[in-house]
């Protein structure tokens, strides 16, 4: 028997096996000790989502000692299922959408996706790491050269902090700190599921 | 099946996008051989990185169903905005459930939205195969396309649509 937290996301419903949420927060609260949320209705390509819509209802779920925040539209409850009760996503919705989701299950409410909440934090820390990639290429974030001189580096950093850029470096360094985050609850997720992967039925986990 | 049940079909309008308001001169025609149900209505969930064609998932008898549809098939696009909705759109609105080719387990079959009235009738006479109509972009989707007097019937191709893996 598998408890599984029910939620919402860009129109869609979803669940996660509960043993691998640690918290479940309002939007608006503060993050202290967590990483920043990340949408995932965006994350999932889904039109609706991030909160925007009902910001009331909005939630974010904390997986996995708190290394990997997800922000939901709404969570809708917890139920329980046998691993029978599961049937694998159609073929049809190709590879991408059935590595996110590989299983369904239907309640009274209609059909849920079951999201695999190791490939989703690999896709958050994509998400993270990607515009970061970007800005280290800038000209701006490259290194200094070798032979710049202490005090034209200390006038170069000084400049940073007191321009418009510090926001945007601010804005990086919480990027790489997330993505950072999210690698290290790939990794614990996969651990959390290897643990219960002997007889389970696995689910289809990497 | 039955003889008289192969006899009989089931069509309804095809509204393209593409082509705009039309006097319903292209219709989807199943055979009733390959129809399990028809529904009015149907709680369709999206599903990440579905192509346009494939409005989500909805629920039929226990199993899970893909909701396809069928202008977008051929369109290659949405065919009209109500994707990932509920579908209790038009009055005439209708889910055509489809068997799938393997017969009774998944891939068990898919569900077609028909956004006009669907109508149950003989296998129509004085048919001749048609061109394909400009706005479909994927003919390796469509078995057939027949002139039957002033309209053209159009019979998807349902083993090419359900192993399409994803793609557009």
């Amino acid at each position: 028997m598998i408890q599984i937290l029910l939620f919402e996301a860009g129109g869609g419903r979803f669940g996660l096996d509960l043993s691998l949420v640690q918290t479940i927060r309002k939007m608006e609260e503060p993050s202290a000790g967590h990483p920043p949320a990340v949408p995932l209705a965006g994350l999932l390509g889904l039109s609706g989502g991030g909160g925007r819509n009902n910001p009331d209802q909005a939630a974010t779920l904390v997986l996995s000692e708190g290394d990997l925040a997800l922000r939901v539209d709404r969570i809708g409850g917890v139920a329980t299922a046998h691993e029978g009760e599961f049937s694998p996503l159609p073929p049809v919705f190709g590879e991408k959408a059935r590595r996110f989701c590989p299983r369904v299950l239907t309640d009274d409410a209609g059909a849920l996706l079951m999201l695999d909440p190791a490939v989703v934090a690999e896709a958050a820390a994509e998400e993270a790491s990607s515009p970061g990639e970007v800005s280290d290429r800038s000209p701006e974030a490259a290194p200094p050269p070798a032979d710049v001189a202490a005090e034209a580096l200390e006038a170069r950093l000084f400049r940073r902090i007191t321009s418009e850029e510090m926001a945007g470096q601010v804005e990086a360094l919480i990027r790489r700190l997330s993505q950072e985050a999210a690698v290290r609850g790939v990794r614990r997720i996969r651990r959390i599921l290897k643990g219960k992967a002997p007889g389970s039925g696995g689910g289809g986990h990497p | 099946m039955t003889e008289e049940r192969t006899r009989k079909v089931l069509i309804f309008p095809a509204r393209p996008a593409e082509v705009g308001p039309v006097e319903d001169p292209l219709l989807f025609l199943f055979s009733m051989g390959q129809v399990a149900d028809i529904l009015k209505t149907a709680v369709i969930h999206p599903v990440p990185f579905s192509p346009p064609h494939i409005e989500g998932i909805a629920c039929w008898r226990k199993g899970v169903l893909p909701v396809f549809s069928p202008e977008g098939c051929l369109s290659g696009g949405k065919g009209d905005d109500k994707r990932g909705k509920e579908g209790q759109g038009g009055k005439e609105e209708r889910f055509v459930v489809v068997r799938g080719p393997g017969g009774g387990r998944q891939p068990a079959g898919a569900i077609f939205r028909a956004r006009g009235a669907v109508e149950l009738l003989s296998l129509p006479g004085g048919t001749a195969p048609a061109s394909m109509p400009r706005w479909i972009t994927r003919p390796d989707r469509v078995r057939g396309v027949y002139a039957w007097g002033e309209r053209y019937l159009i019979v998807l191709d349902i083993v090419s649509i359900l192993r399409d893996n994803g793609r557009d």
